[in-house]
């Protein structure tokens, strides 16, 4: 390989050292040669490129639509008997530093990611919509699960429920609020009291904790969903 | 399983990137995951994807080097993948030129592998530069068989002189270089034309 290729593949890869950059500048500006090739090579290894990450997606797609496809875990030896000393050990280091570092619960509540929906609507565009926010749910992908909500007609309470969800992973907090609110006021025995919990999760988070208070006591006074875990945070508020 | 076997390497040093595909889908979850815990989810799905799919596409080059090492890969794509994103998010205000990430972008766009809702970015070329990478992958497919074989293992395979001419049977790495510099100058002489040919539209 020549010197020129080495500098060139260093562009491309963008590996040059800052003294390279000069050198680089410097005969993209002097030799016309040299520029030519730069220019045909960064589009000869942009199209790979694009090429080669379309493969990729598509064999992902492939074993999405088809999860046989997916490989399962192979169980070695002693792995059981790691797992319970991994876990023995954490649960001794962790009891002995809690009260050193006490956790923010309220990032530990809110990294346990409410379940994906799992109910089914027909074949319509409403439908399609909801599969692929549900997809989108799966996948944490949350601005792409409120797109895909916001684009149903008339949301049922469960929709409009993972709207608000998605909302409130996606860190858009005052839409969130809104969302669980229309839904608490539906009274909905499915989702009223989740949405509870929720609305109070993203009250903290967006530095309203007087309005979280309230919702956090009307949990624990109804002892509804998770009523313990409201209990803590109304403790360390 | 994050690993590639000793014959998928075989493959990938013999120009064939398909383990790559497998090692992808095997692992994407647990990479997305990775790169979501590194980066603190500051970054949206399509623009991690498309960081670890960069990563892959760097590991190619690495893995046709014989001091490749075949232990924690998606550690290292993630890696990778991390250091990308945040070189994207500094560069993001400045990049205006004909530049790579661009022209990827311009292609895979008119490609339709990104649809709308799943684009990670626009290109910021302009219609002159749109128009000269038409051009150029026009040409590209212009090309002899001969001159499109010999280009794609020096510039898109990055093989050696000696690797070229033992795979495409030259006489000697000379007969290497003046086959090449011949065919660049055919492409660069289609470019031309074509060019010209579009200014007189």
């Amino acid at each position: 390989m020549t010197d020129k290729d080495i500098l060139i593949e260093k562009y491309l890869y963008k590996e040059l050292s800052e003294a390279e950059v000069q050198e680089f500048e410097q005969r993209m500006d002097s030799d016309t040669d040299f520029a030519d090739e730069v220019e045909l090579r960064s589009v000869i290894f942009a199209k790979a490129k694009s090429d080669f990450k379309q493969q990729l997606k598509a064999a992902h797609q492939k074993t999405q639509e088809n999860p046989a496809l997916k490989p399962t875990a192979k169980i070695r030896p002693l792995y059981y008997l790691k797992r319970a000393a991994a876990v023995l050990i954490f649960g001794v280091l962790a009891y002995l530093v809690y009260d050193y570092f006490t956790p923010s619960l309220l990032d530990t509540y809110m990294a346990q990611t409410h379940t994906a929906p799992t109910t089914f609507a027909g074949e319509n565009d409403d439908a399609v919509a909801w599969k692929a926010a549900k997809s989108a749910y799966k996948n944490n992908d949350y601005e792409l699960t409120a797109r895909k909500i916001e684009k149903i007609k008339s949301p049922n309470t469960e929709q409009q429920f993972y709207l608000a969800l998605a909302y409130l992973y996606g860190e858009n907090y005052d839409k969130s609020i809104t969302q669980f609110e229309t839904i608490i006021q539906q009274n909905n025995i499915n989702y009223s009291p989740a949405s509870k919990w929720y609305i109070s999760l993203a009250y903290l988070k967006n530095n309203q904790a007087k309005q979280a208070k309230k919702y956090l006591q009307q949990i624990v006074k109804d002892k509804s969903w998770k009523y313990e875990e409201a209990q803590k945070l109304l403790n360390r508020l | 399983m994050c690993k590639l076997s000793e014959i998928e390497i075989r493959k990938i040093r013999n120009g064939d990137n398909s383990p790559f595909n497998r090692l992808y889908a095997d692992n994407y979850d647990d990479l997305i995951k990775g790169l979501r815990g590194k980066t603190k989810s500051k970054y949206s799905i399509e623009d991690m994807e498309d960081a670890i799919q960069e990563a892959f596409f760097v590991i190619t080059k690495k893995v046709r080097k014989p001091n490749f090492r075949n232990d924690n890969i998606c550690g290292f794509i993630v890696g990778i993948a991390y250091n990308k994103l945040r070189d994207d998010r500094k560069k993001t205000d400045r990049m205006q030129g004909f530049e790579v990430d661009e022209i990827e972008r311009y292609i895979s766009r008119k490609q339709g592998i990104h649809d709308e809702d799943f684009s990670p970015k626009f290109s910021n070329l302009n219609d002159e530069q749109r128009r000269k990478v038409d051009i150029i992958l026009k040409a590209l497919e212009k090309l002899s068989d001969n001159c499109r074989n010999l280009l794609t293992k020096l510039w898109e395979e990055e093989k050696n002189l000696e690797e070229v001419r033992q795979e495409l049977e030259y006489a000697s790495n000379r007969v290497v270089i003046t086959t090449k510099s011949r065919c660049v100058k055919k492409l660069r002489k289609e470019i031309n034309d074509l060019l010209n040919s579009d200014k007189q539209k």
